[in-house]
């Protein structure tokens, strides 16, 4: 171009440059196709003045910003940009449509004569400065793949780098506002009504339609809480609300609890008054307040849900009455009519017999009150307590492993394997849930183990009783002393259990609850009661828990061993301690009933003085032999177990009651000389 | 604008990109139909950035032209349909918008340059067609999309549009679709009020089922075509539309209600429906049409037609929960039934049916009773007239809907079985009779002894089987018949018709399900039979065993009495010719009976058991249950064990 003059060849660049300043290749300032857009230069072939070329070439990095921009608002606007991108490429749009606005202006001034490339330079600075913003922004979008939270999250980061450039933050701003409009409205309708509209995957919340039916069964439930609706990975997650996350994922979800139990959700009473949205602003702390109402709303009607019109309590009040055994006739009563079934090992038991056995006690106590009768079941377990204690593994507790792993050797009873079951539905299966249940079912069956050791310890001392009357009670002193030990030692560690562990903390339970204000409020406190119910009642410590095991079984071996004696003490097979029922046949055909029953009493003492005169010479040795072991294994056990409560009671407040409890009179402290260091 | 040169002038240049942006060739700026761009003629002498910026400008025009192409060619279609119409006439409305847009720009190409120092330069001209380019492409878009679509189907997909975040290009496509749903919200707001179909070119959700039979007016009559629903309806809502309708009809066609009308504020409320608000009050209104129309099916059912009344005559007659009008019924058919199916006629059996009712509990309302009907089952060969009798009630009007053919079957196949437990019941009844009148009578014959508590024995434990089969099946049918009266009876108005048919399928299907009649326990059911066969064979073989030792006794008592006549005569005392005789056929008789006793007994151990094994391995807990009932003692089960 050097054949024509310098203002002619500025003339004509002028010209050309605003066909490059609008995306458009000319004669001599090409395009040429980038990873971004159109990079425009001037040909090469263009021969044109030194000094021209340089004011160029600082105009033309704008031609090749405003290509690269419009690229972008290209591919951003297609669908599956996501709602983000759309309404960012839309605020972009608006913006090159100002800037369109200018080159047109620029066309006028050149129409008129008045342009030149200097003065260009200089009209196109704000530009400039808007445009290569927004291409920078566009690359690094681009590079990142942001869309959805990820964009919004790197234009906050360009916000907070840009402070000190007011008018790039004042731009940055406005795109991110524009953009986090459909965000915001997807976060409004999350916060207060529960539902995802997310046609792109963009939102923070991912719901997994595929959990939604199904509510009442427990084993989906559970996980329905925690898997139903989650976040996205945290990078899709808007930087500026992150914070916030966990707070926007519970509201919905609480939400999505009322919902799901046939309630409407008054949408309109979670925003505070006045606010119909929750919109994006540049001082976190508008909408961050926002957000805490409608958590702090959904929570309040969720508590509302739980405790009123489900009666959380109610429910959790039912299940310590089976479980934790707080109600006294159903669980003897139906023992006592299921006693064959339950007796047989665990695997041959009838479960449908004990369900009817099981209704049946229900409806014969006064239980049958209980409106949750009908949700109460029974399960059959049929590992041991410390094996299955050995598959919970909960935060809190310590797992038991070492000392449950080994299973119990040979197959346990119906009754050792008993334990209730209840039908928990939504929503209160939240709190309740299954492993809640387990747990209550450990306790269960903990409970029901030491009863009906305490039971059976009173059985022996039933039968010393009647040994009393047949003139054997200087031959049974020992085992009379060994039975009031072992008596004391059951009863006192149900009374333990009962009154310094359960009814404790079930007080404090239902306190906390009472002023609960969110689900997550309920469901920690009522884990924290069972954990707590767990570890005082020594479950949760391996070698404690081995230790009672062992004294307990020591003490119904000795029961057995004390029936088993009565037995031998016999004559002619018939036991001292029953009325040969000859006798009574006999008896009572003939006699008055009262006189045949003292008739019967006297033949049974005489019976009984033979007996002790014709066995006990036979047994003595041998049975002294065995009640001795008897006292030494307890003995042992007891101070083994007493030394290591004492040990721990230190540091755990419950053990230093437990020991009280057992050692009320200091026998055993004496007896242990635990106190003489003191 | 520029200096010319020679060449085409700016302004010749705006005026043919004017026409190309009306798709109209200009001369020197023409549709090149292979690269499907307007473009300048190469030949014609323009500079290369003029050029460029002529053909980005141009793609307007391109797609203008699509959008043309699809007004006229949807236009011209006999199928378009009445979404398809709006639409058309939508997009037209925005090519109207966009010629006056033109119409402007040409017109300041025409004032020429230089007029006002602010004339149209094709630069100019790109900041003005910015906007219009980003509707046109929606516009483009829809049409694209939309080619070939009716109905539901279209409006589904323009709905799918809207999920943009551009709210300029939200806003354009809910505009679009505001005017595309009248029609759709038209027919169904006639649907809904009316029961009527306005549907010419089949595009609502709920076509009608041509194939479907007069009977079948609720049942089959409409369906929902699940690819017609508009998407921001969804299938849950349009099942809801569909029952309204239905509905709607059923109340004015079948029951001939003609004053029933939605409350006009719900009517005025769904008119003013449009699509910006269907999102927020569709759920809602259909919710009140819905309860408003149920609530007044249910309350036509269960008034006018007296539903409930006639429900309980079904369990009463029909499942046989009448018990003294049973017995009574039984007893005066005794003799008719007895003779062969083809002697039993209808007419006859009506009037004892008559007279049955009259002498045991009323029914309250009489026109009801009048409906109780006898019906005659086909015959086979060698039925009687126990085979082949059954009870019936005569349906009419909208009561037809709930007891549709099919449920009819149903309650004939239930009362067949019950009447046959019934009929066994009574042939063990006059056993005992039997065997309590001629008890003291047989103690003449001491050899019979074992015999006889042998049958008494047996008798009592089938006895204990058909009490505890019918107690078990009157538990489950009173089971089940609570849970209807309460699910009808109470104040729910989400109960529409469906649930109403439904729950009364439920009901008599549960029924048939716990006496085994469902199909699913063939087995057990034949077991059953066998056994109701074993009764029936026991009690005959009893009776000729009673009639012969009766016969015996009789037999002796003559021969002693004309011994004793003899004796008085002055002769010996002995048996004469003719009583040996008969007595021959008695002891030949008796160990006969004896012997087809015991094989009754054995065979009969035999089938409670297998039967009681495979209630217990039945997954069904009332069926377990009924298997604790019948071997409440453990019995069959010691019995099993003691011989495997």
């Amino acid at each position: 171009m050097l054949h024509i003059g310098r203002a002619s060849q500025e003339y004509q660049l002028v010209e050309e440059a605003l066909y490059a300043l609008m995306g458009i290749e000319s004669e001599h300032i090409r395009a040429f196709p980038s990873a971004d857009g159109l990079v425009f230069q001037l040909a090469s072939s263009a021969d044109v003045d030194a000094s021209i070329a340089d004011l160029l070439g600082r105009i033309l990095p704008l031609a090749s910003a405003y290509s690269a921009v419009t690229a972008f608002v290209e591919t951003g606007s297609r669908y599956e940009a996501g709602l983000v991108s759309h309404a960012l490429c839309a605020a972009v749009r608006e913006l090159l449509n100002e800037y369109l606005i200018v080159v047109a202006q620029l066309e006028t001034q050149f129409g008129l004569g008045q342009l030149n490339l200097q003065k260009m330079w200089f009209f196109v600075q704000p530009s400039l400065s808007t445009v290569t913003a927004l291409a920078t922004l566009a690359r690094s979008i681009r590079d990142q793949g942001a869309r959805g939270g990820s964009l919004l999250s790197l234009l906050h980061e360009a916000l907070e780098v840009s402070a000190g450039d007011s008018p790039k933050r004042a731009l940055i701003e406005h795109l991110l506002s524009a953009a986090s409009v459909p965000y915001f409205s997807a976060l409004t309708a999350w916060v207060t009504a529960g539902s995802v509209v997310d046609p792109y995957a963009e939102f923070m919340v991912v719901e997994h339609p595929d959990m939604a039916k199904d509510l009442g069964l427990p084993a989906l439930s559970d996980s329905y809480w925690s898997e139903r609706y989650t976040l996205r990975e945290a990078k899709a997650v808007p930087r500026f609300l992150a914070p916030h996350a966990a707070t926007i994922l519970t509201t919905g979800k609480y939400l999505n609890v009322i919902a799901g139990c046939g309630l409407p959700i008054p949408s309109e009473t979670l925003l505070p008054a006045g606010e119909a949205a929750v919109a994006y602003a540049s001082n976190e702390r508008e909408y961050a307040k926002t957000i805490e109402h409608a958590h702090a709303r959904a929570a309040a009607l969720l508590i509302d849900v739980l405790m009123r019109k489900h009666a959380l309590l109610d429910r959790l009040g039912s299940i310590k009455r089976y479980f934790l055994l707080s109600q006294g006739d159903v669980l003897p009563h139906f023992f006592e009519i299921a006693a064959d079934e339950l007796a047989r090992p665990a695997s041959a038991v009838d479960i449908e017999k004990l369900e009817a056995l099981l209704e049946l006690a229900v409806r014969s106590t006064s239980a049958r009150g209980d409106e949750h009768k009908d949700e109460l079941g029974l399960r059959l377990v049929h590992t041991s307590i410390a094996s299955e204690l050995a598959h919970i593994n909960t935060a809190g507790l310590p797992s038991g492993s070492s000392a449950g792993a080994k299973a119990g050797a040979g197959e346990l009873t119906g009754f050792e394997a008993f334990a209730f079951d209840f039908v928990v539905e939504w929503p209160l299966n939240l709190v309740i849930s299954s492993a809640a249940l387990t747990k209550y079912r450990l306790l269960n069956r903990h409970l029901i183990k030491s009863t009906r050791v305490c039971k059976a310890m009173s059985a022996a001392w039933a039968i010393h009783k009647l040994t009393k009357t047949a003139h054997v009670q200087a031959y049974f002193k020992r085992a009379y002393a060994l039975r009031s030990k072992m008596l004391h030692f059951v009863s006192s560690f149900s009374n333990y259990m009962f009154y310094q562990v359960l009814e404790p903390a079930w007080a404090q339970l239902t306190a906390t609850l009472a002023g609960a204000t969110s689900l997550a409020d309920v469901v920690t406190a009522h884990e924290a009661f069972l954990n707590a119910a767990l570890k005082e009642c020594l479950l949760t410590h391996p070698e404690l828990l081995k230790l009672l095991t062992k004294l307990m079984s020591t003490c119904s071996i000795f029961v057995d061993y004390t029936a088993h004696l009565s037995a031998t003490l016999s004559l002619d097979g018939d036991s001292i301690f029953v009325i040969p029922p000859g006798l009574v046949d006999s008896a009572v055909e003939g006699l008055e009933e009262e006189a045949a029953i003292a008739q019967a009493l006297a033949v049974r003492r005489e019976h009984a003085a033979a007996a002790v005169d014709t066995t006990a010479t036979v047994l003595d040795d041998k049975y002294h032999r065995t009640l001795a072991k008897f006292e030494e294994n307890f003995g042992y056990h007891m101070r083994l177990f007493l030394q290591t409560i004492n040990l721990l009671s230190g540091t755990e407040k419950h053990l230093a009651a437990l020991f009280a409890t057992f050692d009320f009179n200091g026998f055993y402290g004496d007896a242990l000389g635990l106190f003489s260091y003191a | 604008g520029s200096g010319n040169d020679g060449g085409v002038s700016e302004n010749e240049l705006l005026r043919d990109v004017i026409y190309a942006l009306q798709g109209i060739d200009g001369r020197v700026v023409a549709f090149d139909k292979r690269a499907q761009a307007f473009a300048v003629d190469p030949r014609a002498r323009v500079k290369a950035g003029q050029a460029n910026l002529v053909r980005r400008v141009a793609e307007l025009g391109w797609l203008y032209m699509r959008v043309k192409a699809f007004v006229v060619q949807a236009s011209a279609a006999p199928s378009l349909g009445l979404v398809g119409q709006a639409l058309v006439g939508a997009l037209q409305g925005e090519l109207a918008e966009y010629f006056k847009l033109l119409a402007v720009l040409e017109a300041q190409v025409a004032a020429g340059p230089g007029a006002h120092g602010q004339a149209l330069t094709l630069r100019r001209l790109v900041v003005w067609v910015q906007d219009p380019l980003v509707r046109m492409k929606a516009v483009a878009m829809v049409a694209d999309a939309a080619r070939g679509l009716q109905g539901g189907e279209l409006v589904s997909t323009i709905h799918a549009f809207a999920k943009h975040g551009d709210p300029f290009v939200a806003a354009f496509v809910e505009s679009l679709l505001e005017q595309v749903c009248v029609p759709f919200f038209a027919m169904t707001s006639r649907w809904m009020f009316d029961g009527e179909l306005a549907d010419p070119f089949g595009e609502f959700f709920v076509v009608p089922n041509g194939a479907a039979s007069a009977d079948e007016a609720w049942h089959g009559k409409y369906e929902l075509v699940d690819g017609l629903v508009p998407s921001f309806v969804g299938p849950d809502l349009a099942s809801d539309i569909l029952r309204i309708g239905k509905s709607v009809a059923f109340l004015r066609r079948a029951c001939g209600v003609t004053d029933f009308a939605f409350d006009g504020a719900l009517v005025g409320a769904w008119e003013a429906v449009t699509y910006a608000s269907a999102s927020s009050q569709l759920a809602g209104l259909v919710a009140a049409a819905s309860d408003a129309v149920n609530a007044a099916v249910r309350s036509t059912l269960l008034g006018q037609f007296k539903l409930m009344p006639v429900l309980d005559i079904c369990r009463r007659y029909l499942l046989l929960g009448q018990g003294d009008f049973v017995g009574y019924l039984m007893e005066l058919l005794d003799d008719e039934l007895a003779r062969p199916a083809s002697q039993v006629f209808r007419h006859n059996l009506l009037g004892i049916l008559e007279t049955a009712l009259k002498s045991t509990t009323p029914i309250a309302d009489a026109e009801l009773a009048d409906k109780l009907d006898v019906m005659l089952l086909e015959a086979s060969p060698g039925d009687i007239g126990w085979d082949v009798f059954s009870l019936d009630y005569v349906f009419t009007g909208p009561l037809t809907t709930i007891f549709t053919n099919d449920v009819r079957a149903k309650y004939l196949q239930l009362f067949s079985f019950l009447w046959r437990l019934k009929r066994v019941e009574r042939h063990l009844s006059s056993t005992w009779q039997r065997h309590v009148n001629s008890a003291s009578a047989l103690r003449q014959l001491p050899e019979l002894d074992l015999v006889v508590r042998k049958c008494h024995i047996l008798r009592n434990e089938m006895a204990h089987f058909v009490f505890n089969l019918q107690y078990y099946i009157m538990f489950e049918i009173e089971g089940a018949w609570t849970e209807l009266v309460e699910l009808l009876t109470s104040d729910r108005t989400h109960l529409d018709l469906d649930a109403i048919y439904g729950a009364h399928e439920a009901y008599i299907d549960r029924i048939l399900e716990r006496v085994l009649l469902d199909g699913s326990a063939e087995e057990l059911l034949s077991l059953i039979t066998q056994i109701f066969a074993l009764i029936s064979k026991f009690r005959t073989t009893q009776d000729v065993f009673y009639d012969s030792a009766m016969g015996e006794v009789a037999r002796r008592a003559a021969a002693e009495a004309r011994a004793y006549e003899r004796v008085l005569a002055g002769e010996w005392g002995t048996t004469d010719k003719e009583s040996d005789a008969s007595a021959s056929s008695y002891y030949q008789l008796t160990p006969q009976a004896r012997a087809q006793l015991g094989a009754f007994n054995v065979k009969y151990d035999e089938l409670v058991t297998q039967l009681i094994d495979m209630l217990n391995a039945q997954s069904a807990s009332a069926l377990r249950n009924l298997s604790f009932r019948i071997d409440f003692n453990e019995f069959w089960k010691s019995k099993r064990s003691s011989n495997p």
